[in-house]
């Protein structure tokens, strides 16, 4: 255990799996290289989506793996990763085309890209974080979006999604839109899958939700801050895949 | 010949041979001599030792595959897996860009993932661009996945590893997906979030071409990018969106938006001229008009070349708001290119070129003179307001005999004398004689005319312009006699007109 993982959070113990070294590899390089001010490696990110989708049926039928998050400096890289596959099953329950899924597995994957801006201090921290403090991290999407545009790659989906995933079915959220207009279908889908990861997980502040509270959280919220379409669907498509 | 058969070798060599051979003969001719799968290490080897490494016909090979299901995918597969990396990159050196480019999407879509691998490492190395290991294992991973024997995981990591590949592909080519998503985000949600992040990149230049198809799509995105604050991004997208065909379409709208128009105007510099030119031609109200002129003042003189090519038109209202352009951007216009404007049919055309020829040192006399031989009442207005800081010697014997005439506007009169009073010319003394007295008495005895505005503004002018003269001095001296105040006044005024025409009569102060 590092010096970031408060001894009294609840990390996950199962053995890392190995079917996913490789993206857990690369998403880790991946943010390192956006983190020390590089262009973001698009391709390698493709590469990380695609490989994930394939994933998904290497055992036969559609299984839904999610990756344990056994050290807190992992979370970034585990979240992506785990919203992605969250994202592509949620997609693939929706009945979009397997482009579309891949599309939104690579949105989802970069979501929180705009989280390398952020200090790393701040993400580890386990106490509350000042005004200032809270107003850096909401930051993250407009950041995130500024990263993906500027890749300079067909990146729309993407830099919309980072850029909409913290806003709400019900305008609200963050951040503050000049043009009114309400969240993109992909982002209200990540927006989910987001959520509900970001519960489950322990984090330096915090243990992680157990499934039944989230399950009523996502619930009660669902029509207002969350697309109740997909709140529905998410909860049912984990309760088949036994990930809860 | 690694164990072809001598009839192979001639079937494989007259494919070569033949250019303009079709894959399909080609194979067939392969087949027909023995060739299969299994001799693609051979002819790989065999395509190499051809002159130019046999280039052209081993990319033909690929991109007349129809796709992975083609009957030939299984053997071209296998002899672009045996040239190996190494060997496809000086192979694909020897093709120009474009055909590389082509050839790894052909290459995507048919081969077998196991030959797309040396295919795309070969492809980014004739490209100079470097794979990341972290891409290659990935890639490897796909690969590997997509020729396991479960059909399920085959197709799907078959279907991802293509779709992979050609992403690469596509972005070494134009940086942008050839084909969109169906949940891709509309255009103008991506130009909304280029505007409020400031960003700008590939993404928002597709989309703002998208977005540029349409007149109702061009008329959001103005409306957007001029309520957006300033970045990176405003700027860029309205460098991009300000063209003259797009200002003018902006001007042709019932209610134009001149925030709009501004900024546009402000990329464009001198190429809005012409479309603002076509709006001010077209303009209905007057407010609009007045909008129009302001804007093109404000690009300044330059603008007098494309102003002067509109004075052809027929359209009284047309040339005079060219001219007054020229006169209100003080442009440096031949005085022999309005000429042919003094003697416009259309006396609010005669007004604009005469005010704007007064206005200039150069043309002022001539102006003046032309503008007191003028019938219309406005020229003649403009022309004695001009005239207050002098009237030139050709016009003060014009404004002297018109001044007497019967059909001078007589509201004119009284400022036409008061500024003949200001010469010396003996035609103005004639006039202002004749204004003044009245005659003689039986006795010879000059007299006075009886007191009109005129007859003392007359009176003030021979006082201050001609004391000594033995027909005024008579005048003066039975006006020095009166005991009116007005006509005393008059008298004493010399000096004091400053030639408003508000009659120096009122003395000074």
């Amino acid at each position: 255990m590092s010096m970031h993982d408060p001894s009294h959070i609840r990390l996950d113990t199962t053995p890392p799996d190995p079917r996913f070294a490789e993206e857990l590899k690369a998403v880790f390089w991946l943010m390192h290289q956006v983190r020390e001010g590089n262009a973001l490696p698009v391709t390698e990110a493709e590469a990380v989506a695609h490989s994930l989708f394939a994933a998904m049926r290497r055992t036969g039928p559609v299984t839904l793996p999610q990756l344990p998050l056994r050290r807190m400096a992992e979370y970034v890289a585990v979240h992506a990763i785990n919203v992605s596959l969250l994202a592509m099953a949620l997609a693939e329950a929706a009945g979009v085309d397997n482009r579309a899924v891949r599309d939104i597995g690579l949105a989802a994957l970069l979501h929180d890209v705009g989280m390398t801006r952020v200090p790393v201090e701040l993400l580890a921290r386990a106490d509350q974080l000042s005004d200032a403090e809270r107003e850096l991290v909401q930051r993250h999407p407009l950041e995130g979006a500024r990263i993906i545009v500027e890749a300079d790659a067909s990146l729309e989906l993407a830099a919309v999604v980072a850029y909409e995933h913290h806003l709400r079915p019900d305008r609200g959220g963050y951040p503050r839109l000049k043009y009114r207009r309400t969240p993109h279908y992909a982002a209200r889908l990540v927006q989910l899958c987001d959520v509900y990861h970001a519960l489950r997980s322990p984090r330096p502040f915090r243990q992680p939700w157990p499934a039944d509270l989230t399950f009523a959280f996502l619930n009660e919220r669902a029509g207002t801050e969350f697309d109740a379409d997909f709140a529905g669907k998410l909860i049912t498509l984990i309760k088949q895949h036994g990930i809860a | 010949m690694d164990g072809l058969n001598d009839s192979f070798g001639l079937t494989l060599g007259n494919g070569l041979a033949g250019s303009d051979l079709a894959l399909s003969d080609f194979l067939r001719a392969l087949r027909v001599a023995g060739g299969d799968a299994s001799d693609a290490a051979v002819i790989a080897r065999r395509l190499e030792a051809e002159p130019d490494f046999g280039t052209r016909p081993f990319a033909r090979l690929v991109e007349e595959l129809s796709g992975p299901a083609d009957r030939n995918a299984p053997l071209v597969s296998e002899v672009v897996r045996s040239y190996g990396a190494d060997a496809l990159q000086r192979l694909l050196l020897r093709l120009d860009e474009a055909e590389r480019r082509r050839l790894a999407a052909r290459g995507s879509k048919a081969l077998s993932p196991a030959a797309l691998i040396p295919l795309l490492q070969a492809t980014a190395g004739a490209l100079s661009i470097v794979l990341s290991q972290p891409l290659l294992e990935l890639t490897q991973k796909l690969a590997a996945a997509a020729q396991t024997t479960d059909a399920a995981v085959r197709d799907r990591a078959a279907d991802a590893f293509r779709g992979l590949s050609l992403h690469l592909v596509e972005r070494w080519s134009v940086k942008e997906s050839l084909t969109k998503s169906s949940i891709a985000p509309e255009p103008s949600r991506v130009l909304a979030l280029s505007l409020e992040t400031g960003a700008v990149g590939t993404v928002v230049w597709s989309a703002f071409r998208e977005q540029s198809l349409t007149e109702p799509g061009v008329r959001t995105l103005v409306e957007m990018v001029t309520q957006a604050e300033d970045s990176a991004a405003k700027r860029a997208l309205t460098a991009r969106l300000a063209t003259p065909a797009r200002l003018a379409a902006l001007l042709r709208e019932g209610e134009i938006d001149f925030a709009a128009v501004d900024l546009m105007i402000a990329h464009l510099d001198r190429e809005a001229v012409g479309p603002l030119l076509d709006a001010l031609v077209n303009a209905q109200g007057r407010g609009t008009r007045r909008a129009l002129m302001d804007r093109l003042v404000r690009l300044g003189p330059d603008i007098a070349s494309q102003v002067l090519n509109r004075l052809g038109d027929a359209r009284w209202f047309v040339v005079r708001n060219m001219i007054s352009l020229l006169r209100e951007t003080e442009a440096d216009v031949p005085a022999s290119a309005l000429d042919p404007f003094v003697t416009h049919n259309d006396a609010r055309v005669r007004r604009e070129v005469l005010q704007l020829r007064m206005e200039r040192e150069d043309t002022r006399a001539a102006a003046l003179t032309a503008a007191v031989r003028d019938h219309d009442k406005s020229v003649l207005r403009t022309a004695l307001q001009t005239a207050r800081g002098g009237l030139p010697a050709a016009a003060v014997a014009i404004l002297a005999q018109r001044v007497a005439e019967p059909d001078f506007p007589p509201e004119f009169r009284v400022m036409s004398l008061y500024l003949l009073g200001r010469t010396r010319d003996p035609a103005a003394r004639t006039a202002l004689l004749s204004f003044a007295g009245g005659g003689r008495s039986l006795f010879g005895k000059a007299k006075l005319a009886p007191k009109s505005p005129e007859m003392l503004a007359a009176l003030s002018g021979l006082a201050r312009s001609w004391p000594t003269d033995p027909h005024a001095r008579d005048l003066l001296d039975v006006a020095a006699k009166s005991k009116d105040d007005q006509i005393l006044n008059a008298l004493r005024a010399v000096g004091t007109d400053d030639g408003r025409g508000d009659g120096g009569v009122r003395g000074p102060g």
